[in-house]
């Protein structure tokens, strides 16, 4: 068996080297994400940077690791079909269904093990230069330790072995399915159907899917959001396994209502070919809408938080002006602006602080803390001044000590209920607090808010880093401290200020974003040509029919373009159900947040990507048949 | 598994055989064929495009399963044999020739006239591999890839593959039909005196009735039954029985 695996993968070398391409960039993402957490786990559960980093490598994880199977199942799926004659063969020459399906095995998993640790060390080196990014963004990379490398490696392989093997058992049963002459006679029209447990998934999957889009009308906050962001995926991955079914079904539409019309020999040819391949088809839009799922619905999601967490911050202040200074205000700077003509003052300070959760059971420990941020404002301010939109208690509750307020997304998160307690540290020493109120303003003041009289006994001080003013005249405010470095800002000013400097931190986010938009490129690009390049032989019949060398590249550029199209209909599909729910969760009934320059890019990538593989593999497939004197064979 | 090794002189017997594809429309490929061939016979199989020759070489080779009927080559009966167990048989004791697209591309000729031996987990003989290639002109070529050969070659090297685990029975599907009619004549030569030196038992189809008129029986079929039966056929007799079946 050996030697016809070592033939094999010989033979292939294009689509084996195509889908070496993914494996190891599968590989090198994967493991990047892996080292990121092992850092952050690395500096153990007290280094608030080890916490951060963790959190940030797990959601990442989680998108990045959804992507790795989708592109590799597709890729493998891809590179295996363009041999079901070749497997077809084999069986009819007498190799047994166990034979085929272990010659396959073979080259998938020699194939991973050499693609997938290579990948793996390039992900290290890659987590690496991320470092300055990171840095940027205000993580910290703590040391870690060389002899701790092999893990993420070892993590890459175990999860791309498994999913390679599963991808090649499946499209091995689709041409062990097929009988072994209909295969050897040159019926090369794939088979329509569906098989029951596919279609169940795919109806699970899409519904999971929706159930999950909804997550932002349960589950408050930003993690309502991302966990809607999820959705997408879902439903992509629901498409790939329903996508035969959608597209004859879809296609059968189409040639009902456009019979008849007078098309050209080229369109024709190009549908009819779309919708007696719609497998294939499937596999290579699978990636392709990937991109273009992955790229709206995080620019979205997060659009939609910001501008939440914008409206939140203009709704919750009342007051006129917003003092800020560059390096915070002093006790003095609150006491000159109070003391101003007609000018109440209230001093909002933050408090860094961790917070413990419980039953964080990812990472096998109990208990663990989580990094946060507490607000600090005087339990006398009114709703006029500072309104966290209360649900439950009011803000004078947190006038006795050893009390704390949380936001409802806290609440949620953290399991806490009104009189329950939330155990926190500051400066290494640890405090529990009785919660007294929930407010609904998460998203603009942070989780957790206490009071100077609630933090007395704590003896824990915040830093001032901004006032809210409340002045008959304003111009005087701003005039008075004209030259003292500090800046008093109306409200909307003052939200656009704090908006513009969340922006500059998300620079992170969307090196990452951009991370997975290339891999999803690179993949969708590989399947393209995988898939093209698999027609030789039919391109070639067509030549030999009569089609002349335009027509073929008008069909195939008009299938690229139905292809491209698809693809980008599948993945707006699947995408609108997360935006739709993150919007209608954090900002109720509204327009959904679309970034229209993302999804522009991306739509322009989404149908250029197969229309220029296409065209690049079927004339360079022209240019190497002519010198090869057109042998169909291998 | 009840090994009915019941030794006869009967190597290919089909009873009652039907196969329909079922699809958009039903296919009724054969409607109920039975026939029986002597062991170390040559019979020649003919019929119009579609009448289901090549429906009835799969069913009888054991490569696709009739929808009802029996079929017992060599005095096994293949009827309810697992997948895998059928493809053992055949791997063991049938050889198989295919119109066109009969070689993997990227196999030497001599592994892929070794390939069943191979995957029976078997040690190919190589003086029978030399003593094959020779009689059938290939010496020398065992190193060549299929790309690298004539038609003829290719077909050639096919048949050397179905020969090569000295089967009982040797099946062929048009194995001339893609050739010139000199290299169709020499290959479909070669199979003939190969088996006959090897005691085998062949069923070809083919649309030649100087061909078929070196067989020892001509089975005429038409819309998937066996229409006629002629036996120690003349290439004349043979032309004028194919005439009256197109009327
Ligand atoms: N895999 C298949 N699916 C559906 N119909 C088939 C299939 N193979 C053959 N047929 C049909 O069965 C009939 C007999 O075909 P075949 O045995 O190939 O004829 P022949 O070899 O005599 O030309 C034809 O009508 C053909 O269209
Ligand atoms: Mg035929």
């Amino acid at each position: 068996m050996w030697f016809l695996v070592r033939r094999g993968v010989r033979a292939h070398r294009g689509s084996m080297m195509a889908t070496a391409l993914v494996l190891l960039l599968a590989g090198a993402l994967v493991s990047m994400t892996g080292w990121l957490l092992v850092a952050g786990l690395s500096a153990g559960p007290d280094d608030t940077r080890g916490t951060e980093l963790v959190a940030l490598s797990t959601s990442f994880a989680g998108t990045a690791l959804s992507l790795v199977v989708l592109v590799v199942a597709a890729t493998v799926t891809l590179a295996l079909r363009q041999r079901r004659r070749e497997l077809a063969l084999l069986r009819a020459v007498g190799a047994t269904g166990r034979q085929v399906r272990r010659l396959v095995n073979g080259e998938v998993l020699s194939l991973t093990l050499g693609a997938a640790p290579v990948g793996a060390l390039l992900g290290i080196a890659l987590a690496w230069l991320l470092r300055p990014v990171l840095e940027d963004a205000g993580f910290a990379v703590p040391q870690v330790d060389p002899l701790l490398a092999p893990l993420p490696v070892l993590g890459a392989t175990l999860l791309l072995v498994p999913t390679g093997l599963v991808a090649a058992r499946l499209a091995a049963r689709e041409s062990l399915r097929l009988s072994p002459t209909a295969a050897v006679g040159g019926s090369r029209v794939e088979s329509r159907e569906v098989g029951r447990v596919r279609r169940v998934s795919a109806l699970v999957l899409a519904l999971g899917g929706l159930v999950v889009a909804c997550s932002p009308l349960f589950v408050p906050g930003s993690m309502g959001a991302a966990t809607a962001a999820t959705s997408a995926f879902l439903l992509v991955a629901a498409a790939a396994l329903a996508g035969p079914v959608l597209v004859a079904w879809t296609f059968d539409r189409v040639a009902r209502v456009s019979n008849g019309g007078g098309r050209s020999a080229t369109t024709r040819l190009a549908l009819a070919n779309v919708r007696g391949f719609s497998r294939r088809l499937t596999t290579v839009v699978v990636p392709l809408a990937l991109m273009l799922a992955i790229g709206t619905v995080q620019t979205s999601v997060n659009d939609a938080v910001t501008r939440a967490a914008d409206q939140q911050l203009t709704e919750a202040i009342g007051a006129d002006l917003v003092v800020t200074g560059p390096a915070g205000l002093t006790r003095a700077d609150v006491a000159t602006i109070g003391a101003l003509d007609g000018v109440a003052v209230t001093p909002l300070s933050a408090v860094p602080a961790e917070v413990r959760t419980e039953s964080d059971d990812t990472f096998g420990e109990g208990l663990s803390w989580e990094t946060t941020g507490m607000r600090v404002v005087p339990a006398a301010t009114g709703p006029d001044v500072l309104d966290p939109g209360m649900v439950d208690g009011s803000l004078s509750d947190l006038a006795r000590p050893g009390t704390v307020a949380v936001s409802t997304d806290a609440r949620f998160e953290l399991g806490v209920r009104l009189g329950g307690t939330v155990t926190w540290r500051h400066a290494g020493a640890v405090h529990t607090s009785r919660v007294v109120a929930v407010y609904e303003r998460g998203l603009a003041l942070g989780p957790l808010l206490a009071s100077d009289e609630a933090l007395r006994d704590t003896g824990v001080q915040g830093v001032t880093d901004s006032l809210l003013v409340t002045t008959p005249s304003p111009g005087a405010v701003v005039g008075a401290l004209s030259g003292t470095g500090l800046v008093a800002q109306g409200v909307d000013a003052y939200v656009q200020a704090v908006a513009d400097a969340a922006a500059a931190s998300s620079r992170l986010s969307s090196v990452l974003v951009l991370l997975l938009l290339s891999f999803a490129g690179i993949g969708a690009a590989n399947a393209v040509v995988l898939a093209t390049s698999g027609r030789r032989d039919e391109l070639l019949l067509l030549r030999r029919t009569g089609a002349t060398r335009r027509q073929l590249l008008v069909t195939t550029f008009t299938e690229a373009l139905v292809t491209g199209a698809s693809a980008w209909t599948i993945g707006v599909l699947a995408v609108l159900p997360a935006v739709i729910g993150a919007t209608v969760g954090l900002l109720g009934p509204a327009l959904p947040a679309i970034d229209l320059t993302t999804t522009g890019l991306l739509t322009v990538a989404v149908l250029a990507i197969p229309v220029v593989c296409t065209l690049a593999t079927v004339a360079r497939a022209q240019r190497a048949d002519s010198l090869a004197g057109g042998r169909d064979d291998s | 598994m009840t090994t009915t090794t019941t030794r006869t002189d009967v190597s290919v017997q089909l009873t009652d055989v039907h196969k329909t594809y079922s699809g958009a429309t039903d296919v009724h490929a054969l409607r109920g064929v039975s026939i029986s061939l002597p062991a170390g016979s040559l019979t020649a199989v003919m019929g119009q495009s579609g009448s289901g020759k090549s429906t009835l070489l799969n069913c009888a080779a054991g490569l696709d399963v009739p929808t009802s009927g029996r079929v017992v080559i060599g005095g096994q009966d293949l009827t309810g044999l697992s997948p895998d167990a059928l493809t053992r048989f055949r791997r063991d004791r049938i050889g198989f020739v295919f119109q066109s697209y009969n070689l993997i591309g990227h196999l030497s000729v001599a592994e892929n006239i070794a390939l069943p031996v191979l995957l029976a987990g078997r040690v190919p003989d190589q003086r029978w591999q030399a003593q094959l290639l020779a009689a059938l002109g290939l010496g020398g070529l065992e190193h060549r890839l299929p790309g690298h050969l004539s038609g003829g070659q290719a077909q050639r090297v096919a048949i050397a593959r179905a020969l090569f685990t000295r089967p009982d029975v040797v099946f062929a599907d048009e194995p001339t039909g893609a050739l010139d009619s000199r290299s169709g004549a020499q290959v479909l030569e070669l199979l003939r005196d190969t088996a006959a030196s090897l005691g085998q038992t062949v069923v070809l189809v083919t649309h030649d009735s100087r061909v078929a008129a070196t067989a020892e029986r001509v089975l005429f079929i038409a819309d998937g039954v066996i229409a006629d039966t002629l036996e120690a056929p003349t290439a004349e007799r043979v032309t004028a029985r194919m005439l009256d079946l197109g009327r």
